[in-house]
């Protein structure tokens, strides 16, 4: 018996207990996933459904595998990765500049907000045509689609992070002589830092509805082209193994931010 | 150069919103030689606050004017350690700002860390900390830009008693050793006469000077020694009257 002395045995029982319980909600999510694709494909197989409109799990499977033979489905991967990528640096980047600005000057801000608000409230979607007709019916107006999905929340958001530091903190490095560059830099922009993070993760999000949007618009590759294309050829199987990359894709880049959120606010634990 | 370390003479103060005009300070004169230990009370609300705020720079008076000899620094209510940073780099942020010698900032940010007891925390972020000691770390950032007059802001108002008591005391103590000239706002009458000597009673808004106390107990004593002695009780019941708090029936 190699029991540590400190362990008591209502310690180990209730250590045993939790570990059984996350191994249930493991064996549960696994096991939801799997029952799920299974009773498709039985439902398929045995035409219950018609696997024509909903397709079924071993067709998918067999289109991914014809797309990654032929390449095509890294393409429209890295063309969907890259608009989203450019979209979310433009609008995340920008938004933030443009923020700073509008911290900068209150009159600035003051005079800026009922646009703000106005142009918050639109839905970006109706700016599809004229983004088109500005920038060309290529990668551009599909980035600028995701751009403008972006900014806009993130100034607003940017804003009211900066608002929220602390007064008195501020009187505080005001207080030590501090100039408003370096109250931006020592207290607002480190103070605003969880804001930051949540602007970034919900842009990455919306980038890639921004991108997707554009791509049913006006494009020739990526994955919501592919979408697109599928529904219209009526190849669900194309549409149901786009839809899956693309939830896989979402669901790394949000994978992502979390790792660096983890790394970036290691002050908080 | 005047003898005094600060020199407030004739300061007025009426703030302006949309709505009125508050006169926050009807006049008040004052002087802080070098080395004493003045505190300001007065009933809440009363623009001590703003007094602060006037003397460092913070606010323009509409009359009047503070004139300091030296350098000051501020020490709030709360401590405002910023979260992301740890305590030593807490108490870097007057050097930085300032534009000093980081090196040897940090060498004398450190020493005066391990002096006051923060030494072995030094790379701690503030949660880690008690409230004392976030306090006591605020008060070593305060120091570290070298200040020759200390503006303290109810700086213990946000501790629990037991935490208050052992501050104020550490808090004299420290500021004794390093020779600073003080002036402290704060509404516990006890902690003024414990820790100065003069004691400033404001009248309520607009404040103004309403009575000098010149606290005569043995200068060697730490605050809470002072508090002790015979005397003690006279001073606290003179200017409890002074400050003629009521508290209304219902």
């Amino acid at each position: 018996m190699s029991i540590r002395p400190e362990t008591s045995w209502e310690r180990t029982i209730y250590l045993q207990r939790l570990r059984r319980q996350r191994w249930l909600i493991l064996t549960g999510q696994i096991g939801f996933l799997f029952l799920f694709l299974l009773l498709w494909e039985v439902a398929a197989q045995l035409r219950w459904i018609d696997p024509f409109i909903t397709s079924q799990p071993s067709r998918v499977a067999l289109t991914l595998l014809h797309l990654h033979q032929d390449g095509s489905l890294y393409l429209h991967i890295y063309v969907t990765l890259m608009e989203t990528f450019y979209g979310f640096i433009l609008g995340t980047g920008g938004g933030m500049l443009l923020a700073v600005l509008l911290w900068w000057s209150p009159l600035f801000n003051r005079i800026a907000d009922p646009y703000l608000v106005v142009l918050n409230a639109l839905p970006k979607v109706a700016l599809g045509p004229l983004l088109i007709v500005w920038l060309g019916n290529g990668s551009s107006a599909i980035i600028g689609m995701a751009l403008f999905i972006s900014v806009i929340v993130t100034i607003i958001s940017m804003v009211s992070g900066f608002q929220e530091v602390d007064a008195e903190k501020i009187k505080l490095l005001k207080a030590f002589g501090a100039s408003r560059l370096q109250i931006l830099g020592k207290v607002i922009l480190p103070g605003s830092l969880p804001s930051m993070i949540t602007a970034v993760k919900v842009n990455v999000g919306l980038c890639l509805v921004g991108v997707i949007m554009g791509e049913f618009l006006v494009s020739r590759a990526g994955l919501g082209y592919l979408i697109v294309y599928g529904g219209q050829v009526f190849k669900l199987d194309l549409v149901m193994s786009s839809i899956l990359v693309l939830a896989v894709m979402a669901a790394l880049m949000y994978g992502l931010v979390s790792y660096a959120e983890g790394k970036l606010l290691r002050w908080q634990k | 150069m005047s003898a005094y370390q600060l020199e407030i003479r004739a300061v007025g103060m009426k703030y302006q919103t949309p709505q009125n005009e508050t006169e926050a300070i009807a006049e008040i004169s004052l002087t802080v030689s070098p080395g004493e230990f003045v505190s300001l009370v007065g009933p809440s609300g009363c623009g001590k606050s703003t007094l602060l705020d006037i003397i460092c720079g913070l606010a323009e008076p509409t009359r009047g004017e503070a004139r300091i000899t030296g350098k000051v620094g501020y020490m709030l209510q709360r401590d405002h350690l910023l979260e992301w940073r740890t305590i030593l780099d807490n108490c870097l942020l007057g050097p930085e700002i300032q534009k000093y010698n980081l090196k040897e900032a940090r060498r004398n940010v450190l020493y005066l860390l391990e002096r006051y007891g923060l030494g072995s925390f030094a790379h701690y972020y503030p949660r880690q900390l008690s409230g004392g000691m976030r306090q006591r770390a605020a008060l070593i950032r305060t120091l570290a830009i070298n200040p020759d007059i200390l503006l303290l802001d109810e700086p213990f108002a946000a501790l629990d008693y037991q935490t208050r008591l052992a501050i104020a005391d550490e808090v004299a103590n420290i500021l004794r050793q390093e020779r600073k000239t003080a002036l402290m706002v704060t509404h516990d009458i006890a902690e003024a006469i414990s820790m100065s000597d003069r004691v400033v009673v404001l009248s309520a808004r607009p404040a103004r000077v309403k009575s000098i106390y010149p606290i005569e107990l043995p200068a060697g004593l730490s605050p809470l020694a002072r508090r002790q002695e015979n005397d003690f009780r006279s001073y606290f019941d003179a200017i409890w009257k002074e400050l003629d708090v009521h508290v209304d029936p219902a």
